[in-house]
């Protein structure tokens, strides 16, 4: 029993660390705060009860980032990507709150790169899994990851050159 | 190694990684290639300037309960649902359904297929096969124009059925059925297709109203019949009934 009773999920058998790991990956994926805590709440619901099943740590989190990268994918797929907006306002953690807000908007133009770019970029990014595991992972053998790796950084350094020329006045 | 292969490998090195074997290669290469150099050295930047911003991103402090609390809902539709489908009484409930909708299904065509007046239908139907053409009076009109001549006929109440508007009429008679009833009937250029036209009350037909087409066969001839009010129209031609199904689907809608 998880120790959020009965009715709780499992996600006492995440560690925080990959918690948060998991939720920036979604964040990447989705672009949005909002949209990220959903998928991650359904992707828990979904795969209640087979988390107790893994016994490798390793294992448990890449079956996980699977399946929240699926739900991430199919969000979009119903959600296509939206105008930079700024989702959350965290200036209150005494942080600078400049740097959150290009994080999110970081974010979000990570959400527009295609796929596998933006899972390949994120997972490499999140530093959660090797090389080899994000290949398995995504289904490529290595050459083809770096490729996708290039690739995707290219596509990103282009988004974030066309956002500050946005922001220019 | 090469600088492909180098460049290959450089574009999996995470910043802050400890280069072993073949990456260890590829790094040294890069020291001695200014080309792969810079673009190693960019990608380095690049990458740890992201990885910083991402690492910026904390997610809410209660983000285990917001989970909890945000899955609750569609957690609780998701079970509900799919305990309810295995519930034996909610299956039994659904087979019971599935079993009163058949048996009102069966009891409808049964109804539908038995109805008061199908005897003297079939035998009228029957009168086809005995028919050389010579009987009816030539002509060269649409059934929505039959009425005036039906009339002459000695037919009353005529109701041109509106599926055959427009369709050539080749021929019509009025001829008395059985006990003096009289039925209208005409030829029409179009699948050998004779259409009867009688007074549902004349042969004690009983449909339900409008209900569609009651599919009936006597010898080699098939017939369609529905009845509007008093006025029955029944199709006729040789073949069989899913010659008729066929036909009937070519018909435009009422």
């Amino acid at each position: 029993m998880s120790s959020y009773g009965d009715g709780g999920l499992q996600t006492a058998l995440i560690p925080s660390a990959a918690l948060a790991e998991f939720y920036r990956f979604a964040l990447l994926l989705t672009g949005n705060a909002k949209s990220a805590e959903q998928v991650m709440a359904e992707t828990l619901v979904e795969v209640e009860g087979q988390l107790s099943q893994f016994r490798n740590e390793t294992s448990r989190q890449a079956w996980l980032a699977t399946h929240i990268r699926e739900r991430c994918l199919k969000n979009n797929a119903s959600a296509p990507p939206a105008a930079p907006r700024l989702v959350r306002d965290d200036s209150e953690t005494g942080e600078p709150a400049v740097l959150k807000i290009e994080a999110f908007l970081l974010a979000q133009r990570f959400h527009m790169l295609p796929e596998p770019e933006r899972s390949a970029l994120a997972l490499f990014y999140l530093e959660f899994f090797s090389v080899e595991e994000i290949a398995e992972l995504l289904k490529m053998d290595t050459d083809l990851l770096s490729d996708t790796l290039g690739a995707a950084r290219q596509l990103l350094q282009e988004s974030l050159r066309g956002m500050r020329g946005e922001s220019a006045p | 190694m090469n600088a492909e292969s180098a460049e290959t490998l450089l574009r999996c090195f995470r910043p802050g990684q400890t280069a072993e074997g073949r990456m260890q290669k590829a790094v040294k290469f890069a020291e001695q290639d200014s080309e792969l150099r810079k673009k190693f050295d960019e990608q380095m930047a690049f990458d740890q300037q992201i990885i910083d911003v991402i690492h910026y991103i904390t997610p809410p402090e209660n983000l285990r309960e917001k989970l909890t609390g945000l899955s609750a809902q569609p957690r609780a539709e998701k079970k509900g649902l799919r305990r309810q489908m295995v519930n034996p009484a909610m299956l039994t409930a659904i087979m019971g359904v599935i079993c009163l909708l058949g048996v009102i299904g069966f009891v409808v065509k049964e109804r539908m297929e038995k109805f008061a007046g199908r005897e003297d239908v079939e035998g009228l139907l029957g009168t086809a096969a005995k028919m050389s053409g010579a009987e009816f009076e030539r002509i060269a009109t649409t059934p929505e124009q039959l009425g005036d001549w039906l009339l002459m006929g000695n037919y009353e109440g005529y109701e041109s059925p509106p599926e055959l508007a427009g369709m050539p009429v080749v021929g019509w008679r009025v001829f008395y059925y059985d006990k003096g009833r009289r039925v209208a009937q005409a030829a029409i250029d179009k699948h050998e297709l004779l259409l009867y036209e009688f007074h549902a009350n004349d042969f004690g037909v009983q449909l339900p109203d409008d209900s569609g087409w009651v599919l009936l066969t006597k010898d080699a001839w098939v017939g369609a019949l529905r009845q509007h009010q008093d006025h029955c129209v029944l199709l006729a031609f040789l073949g069989s009934k899913s010659d008729m199904h066929e036909f009937l689907k070519t018909l435009p809608k009422k």
